[in-house]
């Protein structure tokens, strides 16, 4: 099995270093400067120059740039914000959380409710139960997010005055950011109102939440009804289904483990479209993350941003995918077979 | 059904597209689909003789008008007009054109060129297949509409531009489907046997792969439209795509945006239009997989 994982880490080693290539040479053919796109300093005087160019080894050949360039983000060095000159990773750090917490709630949301439906509509093929699900799941496929986040707010927000339309709280709770995760920052501040806080707090979060939550939804619901069809159908179950065993014992005992393999490969394949979407939601919902800050940064033309952006939900989708292929194979041994680098 | 129309006993057995599409003729969602889509189609061709009035004409007498069906509208606005008097059902019919019609030409492009680099890497084994591979999981990573955002952001905001900038983020999607689909296909016994009776990798492709990887490429590339039109509308949306002259329905939205209170229609129309579009290829994508699943499978 290590050999297995030592592969897939090798695998991560060079996507990465492909995707800091694709940066990079998207930074060269950026207009302006290279020195000022790639560190972000715009007007450096004759010191700061030679030391950013020794840094990133700009009197050398594109290779050793490349090189020296991968070193710096690596350790942290992003350059600084052509709008706000201050340095990018500690920006990042900043609003990496509100994305990261807007992403898992949706994708709670979405497992929640896209998984029991899956199931039931792959119990029941070709049924009524399954055609409005599958249905639902496409129309809902369907929908723009950004269409959906604008009737939202139309709807909920200014109509009925139900929910807040943008930001994450309330500017009259003062709750210090330690970790960025709002809930979390709740739970440990020393706030008189925690309640009325964390009621606010949630009331933010309902609409990116339930907008975002949306397409993911309708893909496990999809992605789930297919993998359960799949095992529902094997010779397994229909051994079980002879011996006597309850419907519920072969679904969740039997045909639900195996089934729950294909759809987590398959699920964190869709991480890149819930990134796209999460960004557009955050855009709509004012969500002080990177989606929001990278459009403003490409509003604003501001390069170092955009590559930063780019690495950082880029790197992020592809640490994801690996982590779930190792835990794959840590745990099913048939995919073991299937993973040699060729494939 | 073949057999009826002949006279003699000999058994016709349909080809396998043919079963294929008379697997889909059977399911009437997705024909609605298929209708949907045909209308978009005529829409797009004939914009210009249906529309009422040019798309940018400003009725400075009939500003935020709502649709007809509404107390105060009138049917000479059909859907209504915007802030600045332009008719929204004319610029809706032109978005066609422009949202629709172009998702639908980049699919195109970035369908061959994706298919054919997907078909030369899931031939090619060992090093070539698996430097291929690299570069496809890392661009697959860069989420698309990220990837569209930058190229925009980099070589500036036009039609030729946007478009370009969605194809060159598709095409890695047809590449890893196309990939995909031949690696499977590769290590089936009667490609191993065509391979054995001495046929050349172009034989074993053309006559043996293409015609069962067919199915998936088409179920792809109806996926990749909708994919196209929402990628489209959305950096038209975020203000980042086609530049203001031209009718865009995610350009017509996010300029409704401004005015949600007074004129909502202006938010709901276009959204419906770009939702109508998405799902009836959804909905024939959806027919088609299921068509081929159980017409051929």
């Amino acid at each position: 099995m290590w050999f297995f994982i030592i592969r897939r880490f090798n695998l991560f080693i060079l996507t990465t270093a492909v995707l800091y290539f694709l940066v990079f040479l998207m930074i060269l053919a950026l207009p302006g400067e290279l020195m000022t796109n790639i560190s972000g300093h715009q007007q450096p005087n004759l010191e700061l120059a030679s030391e950013l160019t020794q840094q990133y080894q700009l009197d050398k050949n594109w290779f050793n740039q490349y090189i020296s360039f991968i070193n710096q983000r690596i350790h942290g060095n992003f350059g600084i914000s052509f709008t706000t000159d201050q340095p990018i990773y500690a920006e990042i750090l900043k609003l990496l959380p509100a994305t990261i917490e807007l992403c898992i709630y949706a994708s709670i949301v979405a497992l929640v409710i896209g998984f029991p439906l899956g199931i039931l509509s792959a119990i029941q093929p070709q049924k009524p139960v399954d055609f409005v699900v599958l249905g639902t799941s496409l129309v809902g496929y369907s929908i723009p997010v950004f269409w959906l986040g604008v009737i939202a707010i139309m709807y909920f927000g200014l109509e009925l005055q139900w929910l807040p339309v943008a930001g994450r709280l309330n500017l009259l709770y003062q709750v210090p950011p330690l970790t960025g995760f709002t809930l979390i920052d709740i739970w440990l501040s020393n706030l008189d109102y925690k309640q009325l806080a964390y009621r606010d707090a949630l009331a933010h979060l309902v609409m990116p939440t339930l907008t975002l939550a949306v397409i993911p939804a309708t893909m496990v619901v999809r992605i789930t009804r297919t993998a359960m069809l799949e095992e529902l159908n094997a010779n397994y179950i229909k051994a079980s289904q002879s011996r006597g065993l309850s419907p519920i014992t072969i679904i969740f005992r039997h045909a639900l483990p195996n089934a729950l393999q294909p759809v987590m490969a398959q699920l964190s394949l869709q991480l890149s479209t819930l990134l796209t979407s999460a960004m557009v939601t955050e855009v709509i919902f004012s969500w002080p993350g990177i989606g929001n800050w990278l459009m403003d940064a490409i509003y604003q033309r501001d390069y170092p941003v955009i590559s930063a952006g780019i690495l950082i939900c880029a790197g992020f989708i592809i640490l994801v995918s690996v982590l779930t292929d190792i835990i794959l194979i840590a745990t099913t041994p048939k995919r073991r077979s299937g993973v040699n680098g060729s494939s | 059904m073949a057999r009826a129309s002949s006279i003699y006993q000999e058994e016709v057995i349909p080809s396998p597209i043919r079963q294929v599409w008379l697997h889909f003729l059977s399911y009437p969602v997705a024909m609605i689909g298929l209708w949907i889509f045909g209308g978009y189609v005529v829409v797009a061709i004939l914009a210009p003789l249906i529309a009422p009035y040019p798309p940018h004409f400003q009725h400075t007498d009939a500003l935020l008008f709502p649709p007809s069906w509404h107390p105060n509208g009138q049917i000479s606005y059909f859907l209504g007009t915007d802030d600045l008097g332009r008719d929204i059902f004319s610029n809706l019919l032109y978005g066609v054109r422009t949202t629709f019609g172009s998702s639908l030409l980049v699919t195109f492009l970035a369908a061959v060129i994706g298919i054919v680099l997907g078909v030369l890497s899931g031939m090619s084994r060992g090093l070539k297949s698996s430097i291929l591979n690299h570069i496809l999981d890392a661009t697959l990573a860069i989420p698309s509409l990220l990837l569209a955002i930058v190229l925009v952001a980099i070589s500036g905001q036009s039609l030729t531009n946007v478009m370009m900038a969605v194809g060159v983020a598709l095409v890695p999607q047809f590449m890893r489907a196309t990939h995909t689909a031949v690696h499977h296909e590769l290590t089936r016994e009667y490609v191993v046997a065509a391979k054995l009776d001495g046929a050349n990798p172009f034989q074993v492709f053309f006559n043996v792969i293409l015609p069962n990887i067919l199915n998936a490429l088409v179920v792809q590339t109806t996926l990749a439209i909708s994919i196209a039109i929402i990628d489209i509308a959305t950096l038209g949306f975020l203000r980042i795509g086609v530049p203001a002259p031209t009718s865009e329905w995610g350009a017509m939205l996010a300029d409704g945006v401004d005015l949600i209170f007074i004129a909502p229609w202006n938010v709901t129309i276009p959204g419906l239009a770009i939702f109508g579009s998405v799902l009836s290829i959804n909905l024939i994508g959806y027919g088609l997989q299921r068509a081929v699943k159980e017409g051929l499978g």
